[in-house]
């Protein structure tokens, strides 16, 4: 498997002349991104999501550990030239317009500055008719987009975005999310830091949780929310839910949960269920939201309620 | 790991920085002990300094009686002619028609032009003569004079003659003692006449009239005149007023347009040059016709400038840096004044064969 | 070439910054107004007249080159002293908004080394210093040249080496911005070595007036680490004014200066090198 992003047990500790042991914001991390995914990085503030980015980077150096990213030394200018960044805050030359700060990081990226690929690309992220203004001028969403056209110069094979819809309008958010799927079907790996999780689930595949310093989490989407044991049922109008109840069903709104070892014992309630009377309309696995998978990685959960997630 | 490449790669730059801060500090003090290139030091002889007074000050006499000016007459600062105090200029007649020059020679004997043209005299006929002639007459001409003047055919020296034998000075020449101070020599032929005041001043030339109103100009007897020379011009190591028309034959053959005009615009011209660096000289040219002045002046100065020009243009750098300095400045009044330095190298390198150095450089020698 | 793109972006904004065209025109409109308003009278390649306004000037009639040697000798030392501290509060603000939070990340995550971002800006600052001054040099060489038929190089020349004498204290500046990352800090420095250099420039002189022993060599070390400031001031004025200098020691001080300005550089690149952002 080719991989985007592979660390191998960073550790990284922000040291000032006074605190000379300093504060660890990366215990131990390893992680690997594979090529062409959408990849979702998840976690409370302070646990380690921006140093990560910034460790892959290399704006700031580990104390320890192995980075390398699409397959070479992040240090590599040919590989940082195949990288499009959008970092969490962004300041942009005010006295610059759109045209101007593109083309400039276009010639950075030693690519070929054309006018018309350059409208484009702002006509991509909603800036078509603001070309000629000054940056200085725009509202925190302005930028924000401005900073994705400025990522995607060069069609990148890596596309490493921080919070990219911060400030944006909810009409922004969906072109947004649109324009990562299109980069996505080209073949380009995203990896993502957000703090929408609902955004996350719609774009990203994989997620992985990170909190203090350490990867608690990390898997596809699909398996990390599956709860395992659990499965969700909907019955037709009339059963009786007494009996259904009985044999092991409880209600969640219009639905029954089922809690059991195995399928086996899912097939007994079903049967359980039908003697009673019950017509079954669905069954289907119970999946957690990403808020409860979140939870549960950072916060420890009662025994008794769920088990743990598993890696897959 | 691409952190540890970097990580060393940074000592790199730490290394190179010590090496190019000591480099830079070897480089930029390497100019620091040489010499600074030679400047030309010139003081333009412009007006009376402190030095050219206290040194008119220590050649006062006493006026032979006081002159006390009436209650109603307009207090000048110019100090009236029977107050004037310093002898020689007394002596000098009131007018000339060519010139009158002083040359301060003791000033000048000691200045660094003084010693260049003493170098170039060690040695030479005129020191064996001057040698001939301490020995025959007591009078050293390096130390016992002060001034020589000339004011048109009359000469005038000032200095310390207590020492000299005025009869092998004047051979020939018959002696009169018109007064306890003076003593007169006159040329029994008639002619030449030579008066000797308080063996501090002497006035020689053919013309006795002359002489004698000098003598009594000195002795207090003569009514007051002004003398061509100002007191408060007599600054300078070389100072003095010269007709225009001699001034002009300078550079007649070269640009006789500019002397035609410079005899035409103007009358006279004071001269002064101050030799105790670098020579200045400054020569004020006086008229009374302000716009023929100023384009005359304008005109002399782009001569100047041509000059130069045309020294650079054959590399001569040694007339071009003495024409560096010159320059003309108008009043406005219908006169105006032109200036010019000789930088003591420009002197060095026109005198470096004078008969004096070359014989210094075969090995001969002289004692003063 | 990716040094030259990052000192042409930075050229951009200077002058997408109004401050910048503003110095530009005050710049041009003084040159203009020298052009206007300044009438010399020349007569046989000498000066012979000066009209400024209007007003006649009673000047020294003397050779064109040689009048003009104070106008030339004032440029130099305008451009030497106060212009020079001019720039250096005017430019302090770039390095430090290289290095803002927001903008660093960026240009790191690009593939430009390091190196060549500080290099890059301050190539790009420097050429603008030089810029300004050698407009305003050779403008003025230009318009009194054509006003006397005599032209001469040596104010640029001049010029160029208080470009140099900037470049060196602006090497400081940039190490300040890596270090501290605040354009007071920056430009604080610069005033410092800026000064410091003129001392520099005097140091024989100055040290003699110390007490012997352990101050006067504390003195003479820091000192001689120092660009100076003064030293070169005075050859620019020699050379404006077209006297003689010594080739050696006019080398000695342009490759010093330019040593101490790699020094500099270098070491705010293994600052760079070190540091997180």
């Amino acid at each position: 498997m080719e991989l985007a992003i592979e660390v191998k047990d960073i550790e990284k500790r922000y040291r000032t002349w006074r605190n000379r042991k300093g504060f660890c914001a990366l215990d131990g991390v390893t992680l690997e991104v594979p090529r062409g995914v959408a990849f979702g990085l998840l976690g409370p503030n302070g646990a380690g999501k921006t140093t990560f980015i910034k460790v892959a980077l290399t704006v700031v150096r580990p104390q320890r550990g192995r980075v390398r990213v699409l397959g070479g030394d992040p240090e590599d200018p040919r590989i940082r030239a195949r990288i499009g960044y959008l970092p969490e805050r962004l300041d942009l030359p005010a006295h610059f317009t759109p045209v101007t700060f593109l083309s400039s990081v276009s010639r950075l990226k030693r690519v070929v500055p054309v006018h018309d690929g350059i409208l484009r690309l702002l006509d991509r992220v909603g800036l078509a008719n603001d070309g000629g203004r000054r940056i200085g001028g725009f509202s925190k969403g302005m930028k924000q987009r401005l900073g994705l056209a400025a990522a995607l110069i060069g069609q990148p094979d890596l596309l490493v975005l921080d919070e990219p819809t911060d400030g944006v309008d909810p009409m922004g958010r969906i072109d947004i999310r649109n324009l990562l799927g299109s980069e996505l079907a080209r073949g380009c790996t995203v990896f993502l830091n957000s703090h929408l999780l609902a955004e996350t689930e719609r774009v990203c595949s994989r997620i992985g949780i990170i909190a203090a310093g350490r990867i608690v989490r990390e898997g596809s989407l699909a398996g990390l929310c599956r709860a395992e044991g659990r499965w969700r049922i909907s019955f037709a109008p009339g059963a009786d839910v007494d009996r259904l109840a009985a044999a092991g069903f409880r209600p969640a709104n219009k639905e029954f949960l089922f809690a059991g070892d195995d399928l086996l014992a899912l097939n007994r309630a079903l049967d359980a269920a039908r003697a009673a009377g019950a017509v079954i309309a669905e069954v289907r696995p119970d999946e957690k939201d990403l808020e409860q998978v979140m939870s549960e990685a950072i916060t420890p959960a009662p025994v008794s309620l769920t088990s743990p997630g598993a890696s897959t | 790991m691409g952190g540890a490449n970097r990580g060393s790669r940074a000592w790199v730059w730490l290394a190179a920085a010590i090496a190019l801060l000591l480099g830079g500090a070897w480089l930029m003090s390497r100019g620091e002990h040489m010499p600074a290139p030679k400047e030309v030091e010139v003081t333009m002889p412009r007006t009376m300094s402190a030095a050219d007074w206290r040194r008119l000050s220590q050649r006062k006499r006493p006026p032979a009686f006081v002159a006390v000016p009436p209650a109603n007459e307009d207090p000048s600062p110019e100090p009236a002619p029977s107050q004037v105090s310093d002898p020689l200029l007394l002596a000098m007649p009131g007018a000339v028609k060519s010139a009158a020059i002083v040359v301060e020679a003791n000033a000048l004997r000691h200045s660094p032009v003084g010693e260049m043209l003493l170098d170039c005299f060690v040695g030479t006929a005129q020191d064996n003569e001057l040698s001939r002639l301490r020995g025959k007459t007591g009078l050293n001409v390096l130390e016992d004079l002060d001034r020589v003047a000339v004011a048109d055919e009359t000469y005038l020296l000032s200095g310390r003659f207590a020492d000299t034998n005025w009869a092998e000075l004047f051979p020939g020449m018959q002696a009169q003692t018109p007064s306890p101070n003076t003593r007169l020599w006159k040329s029994q032929e008639g002619g030449t006449s030579a008066l000797v005041w308080k063996n501090q001043i002497v006035v020689a030339g053919r013309n006795e009239s002359e002489i004698t109103a000098a003598a009594d100009r000195l002795e207090g007897r003569a009514p007051a005149i002004q003398p061509v020379i100002a007191e408060k011009e007599s600054y300078g190591e070389v100072y003095g007023v010269v007709n225009s028309a001699i001034v002009a034959r300078l550079f007649e053959s070269e640009r006789p347009d500019l002397a035609a005009r410079l005899k035409t615009i103007t009358d006279q011209v004071k001269l002064h040059v101050d030799a105790s660096h670098d020579v200045g000289i400054v020569a004020d040219a006086n008229g009374n016709d302000p716009a023929g002045a100023l384009d005359l002046a304008k005109t002399m100065g782009g001569a100047l400038a041509l000059g130069r020009v045309a020294a650079q243009a054959k590399g001569k750098d040694d007339l071009a840096a003495f024409l560096d300095h010159a320059n003309v400045r108008p009043s406005g009044s219908g006169s105006f004044r032109v200036e010019l330095a000789l930088p003591l190298d420009y002197l060095q390198a026109q005198l470096k064969d004078c008969p004096g150095r070359k014989t210094n450089r075969t090995g001969a020698s002289s004692s003063r | 070439m990716t040094v030259l793109s990052i000192a042409v972006d930075l050229w951009r904004q200077a002058f997408a910054r109004k401050w910048f065209v503003v110095l530009g025109a005050a710049v041009t409109l003084f040159l203009v107004g020298i052009a206007l308003t300044l009438r010399l009278d020349v007569v046989d390649g000498a000066l012979a007249g000066l009209r400024l306004f209007g007003r006649p000037t009673t000047v020294r009639i003397t050779a064109v080159d040689v009048a003009l040697r104070p106008i030339f000798k004032a440029g130099a030392i305008i451009i030497f002293y106060p212009f020079t501290l001019f720039l250096i509060t005017l430019c302090a603000e770039f390095a430090p908004s290289l290095l803002a939070p927001g903008r660093i990340e960026h240009m790191l995550s690009l593939p430009v080394r390091r190196w060549e971002l500080v290099l890059g800006t301050y190539l790009g600052v420097v050429g603008l210093s030089a810029l300004f001054s050698l407009y305003g040099a050779g403008g003025l060489c230009l318009i009194l040249g054509a006003k006397t038929g005599v032209f001469t190089l040596r104010p640029v020349f001049a010029a160029f080496l208080g470009t140099i004498s900037f470049a060196a204290v602006y090497s400081a500046m940039v190490a300040a911005a890596v270090f501290a990352r605040s354009a007071t800090s920056s430009a604080g420095v610069g005033l410092a070595l800026y000064f410091a250099g003129v001392l520099a420039g005097y140091r024989t002189s100055l040290a003699s007036m110390i007490s012997p022993g352990l101050p006067r060599h504390a003195f003479e070390a820091v000192t001689g680490l120092l660009p100076r400031i003064s030293a070169l001031g005075n050859v620019a004025s020699e050379i404006a004014g077209g006297q003689a200098v010594s080739a050696t020691h006019v080398a000695g001080l342009l490759a010093g200066f330019l040593a101490f300005a790699g020094a500099v550089l270098a070491g705010a690149v293994w600052g760079f090198e070190r540091k997180d952002f």
